[in-house]
């Protein structure tokens, strides 16, 4: 079969939140000094899934596809490394700060360019904007059934059959090809790539395509983005008192006890 | 042509009873336009019963779908063809796991824009601004739609349930019943049953993160649980380890809690958890880190290892309640 897989690169969301600025025209964040972004990690499991597929349908591809603006090639090279067939960055200064709209019509074009697949996979959500449409909507724009939050993925006599999350529990769902996926962390880990992949991935080069590459797309925000800024936490902690851990600890139940807590 | 203030509000029905996410809606929809205004959808089983009690919220008219088993393409078809008939400025519906799949889905329908988990909604001027936290809960942004109709998925339990008023009746109209879409089909749905008492339910939870170094940690917190009439929850890292079933999760991607005392035991407070506990009334962290982010969101600290402070306070409890 074959495979598209969309992976964002994001800042990484694992820094701590002290390091976590805003820009002061408040609609940027400030990458922190020194941290290099990472893949998101929906995205992660997004290939994860795709590599599934391929691994146990034989003579599938694998295209990994990522847009944005600048974007680091040698972070997303890894999905070479763990087995794409090919990495096509959609680079382009036109690229940066998309909506998820934007973001959709931009990898329709993409698609639409590659022809042939039956599968798209992408994250359930990216964790920088945290929004959860985009392979929704690209479902959408494409007229393409889609599946969300799926927890495992298989394709057998031409179908997929998804189990997908639902609160309370799961659903197993058939769909026909082509259809567009996204998945969730239930999936499972990124695997680690090997010596093999490794040494792929440092011979092959990713595709670029410029907007003008993908013919006329609209890449006009429909969602503005007003303000960016750091929610106000106003608790001001007051400290248990005590010599030793012990006797904080102490000290603890008998405030809570106080305050009528416990 | 008047200004289009017209909201539409997607309820579930689950059994004959609107979703409480949904009720939430009502408030919601009064922050930006009057009753007047307000028309709703109830879709699910039992939604002319559901229809009956949302008539209480407000709506002048109340539409309703019955849908055997709800599944979001059926829903969405429901929606668009109600929505091309009606014209909304804005649709209303719950970040719920049928919202959460509506909102793109209507968004690429009407070739639109859609903003989700939305935390507040203002008017400012004659634009509508909607607010959802991003990057993890380290921030808030604002949002403007400036195509129509403007989809917007609520974050459940931001907004009050909408005062009820008996005397309000809406006008009620069945629509047919949503068929699903080809290509798609649902084989089963498998209940899994969750162990023990529900953390989003419980009045006092306690917390435990990587801090606590092993599964070993969390039989400790597990007794001081017990002894407050309390729920053992985690972070991230635990579950992630196998040491907390991914059931106890606590934050953006776990349960989102609100109990009157979270007590929270090495952890070190990123975002993505504290947006999880930010509706704990009293919190309480343990943590050997005076650093530690979390002591910015606590309201009550113990900088120390917590091999020494919660034995320690599980003593005093004891003795405390005589036990
Ligand atoms: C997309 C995404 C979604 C996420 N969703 C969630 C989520 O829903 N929930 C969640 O929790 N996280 C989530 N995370 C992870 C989150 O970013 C943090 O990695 C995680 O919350 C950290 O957990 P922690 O505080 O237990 O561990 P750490 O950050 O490692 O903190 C451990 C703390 O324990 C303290 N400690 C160590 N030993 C002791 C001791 N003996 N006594 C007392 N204190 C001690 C340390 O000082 C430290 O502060 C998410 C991340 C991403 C990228």
């Amino acid at each position: 079969m074959d495979i598209i897989v969309l992976i964002k690169q994001i800042p990484d969301p694992e820094i701590p939140p002290a390091s976590f600025k805003i820009d002061p025209s408040g609609t940027k964040v400030v990458p922190p000094a020194g941290v290099s972004p990472v893949i998101d990690p929906y995205s992660e499991h997004a290939l994860e899934a795709g590599l599934r597929l391929k691994d146990t349908n034989t003579g599938s591809t694998l295209k990994a596809i990522s847009l944005g603006s600048g974007l680091n090639k040698e972070l997303l090279k890894k999905a070479i490394a763990l087995g794409a067939d090919e990495l096509i960055l959609l680079d382009d200064p036109a690229f940066a700060e998309l909506d998820s709209a934007a973001a959709a019509a931009v990898l329709a074009a993409a698609v639409k360019k590659i022809g042939k697949f039956d599968v798209i996979l992408a994250g359930r959500a990216a964790a920088d904007w945290d929004a959860g449409q985009t392979g929704l909507l690209l479902a959408g724009d494409l007229g393409l059934p889609s599946l969300s939050r799926a927890r495992k993925i298989e394709f057998t006599g031409g179908k997929l059959r998804v189990e997908r999350i639902v609160s309370g529990g799961f659903e197993v769902v058939e769909a026909a090809v082509p259809a567009v996926i996204t998945v969730s962390g239930e999936l499972g880990k990124l695997r680690l790539p090997n010596i093999k992949g490794v040494l792929s991935a440092k011979k092959k080069e990713p595709l670029f395509w410029k907007a003008t590459d993908l013919g006329t797309v609209a890449v006009n925000r429909r969602v503005k983005l007003v303000r960016l800024y750091q929610p106000v936490r106003e608790a001001k902690c007051e400290l248990i008192p005590g010599a030793t851990p012990e006797e904080q600890g102490t000290n603890l139940a008998v405030k809570l006890r106080e305050l009528k807590l416990i | 042509m008047p200004d289009n203030k017209s909201v539409l509000i997607v309820v579930e029905a689950n059994g004959g009873t609107p979703s409480p996410a949904a009720v939430e809606l009502f408030t919601a929809a009064k922050a930006i336009t009057s009753d007047e205004s307000i028309s709703s959808l109830v879709i699910g089983t039992g939604a002319r019963d559901a229809a009956v009690a949302i008539s209480r919220f407000g709506a002048v008219k109340v539409f309703t779908a019955e849908a055997g088993q709800v599944s979001s393409d059926a829903v969405a078809v429901t929606v668009i063809t109600l929505a091309a008939d009606l014209n909304p400025k804005t649709i209303l519906l719950a970040e719920t796991d049928l919202g959460r799949d509506l909102a793109p889905m209507l968004a690429a329908r009407f070739s639109t824009a859609a903003v989700t988990d939305v935390i507040a909604i203002r008017t400012e001027g004659s634009a509508r601004i909607f607010t959802r936290p991003v990057y993890g809960g380290n921030a808030l942004a604002d949002f403007t739609i400036d195509t129509e109709p403007q989809v917007v998925s609520i974050r459940p339990k931001t907004f009050a349930p909408a005062p009820e008023n008996d005397n309000h009746t809406s006008e009620i109209v069945e629509l047919p019943a949503a068929k699903p879409l080809a290509g798609i089909r649902i084989l089963e749905r498998v209940a899994v049953k969750e162990t023990g008492p529900k953390i989003e339910e419980a009045k006092i939870v306690v917390g435990g993160g990587r801090g606590l170094g092993g599964p070993e940690g969390f039989a400790r917190l597990q007794e001081l649980a017990d002894l407050l009439g309390g729920v053992v929850g985690a972070s991230r890292p635990p579950c992630d380890q196998g040491w907390w079933p991914e059931s106890g999760q606590i934050g953006v991607t776990g349960k989102i809690i609100a109990p009157d005392l979270y007590i929270a035991v090495g952890i070190s407070g990123s975002s993505q958890h504290l947006s999880g506990v930010s509706g704990s009334k009293t919190l309480v962290a343990i943590n050997k880190d005076a650093e530690a982010n979390i002591f910015k969101a606590a309201a009550f600290g113990v900088t120390g290892d917590w091999k020494k402070v919660v034995p320690a306070l599980v003593a005093k409890v004891k003795e405390l309640s005589g036990r």
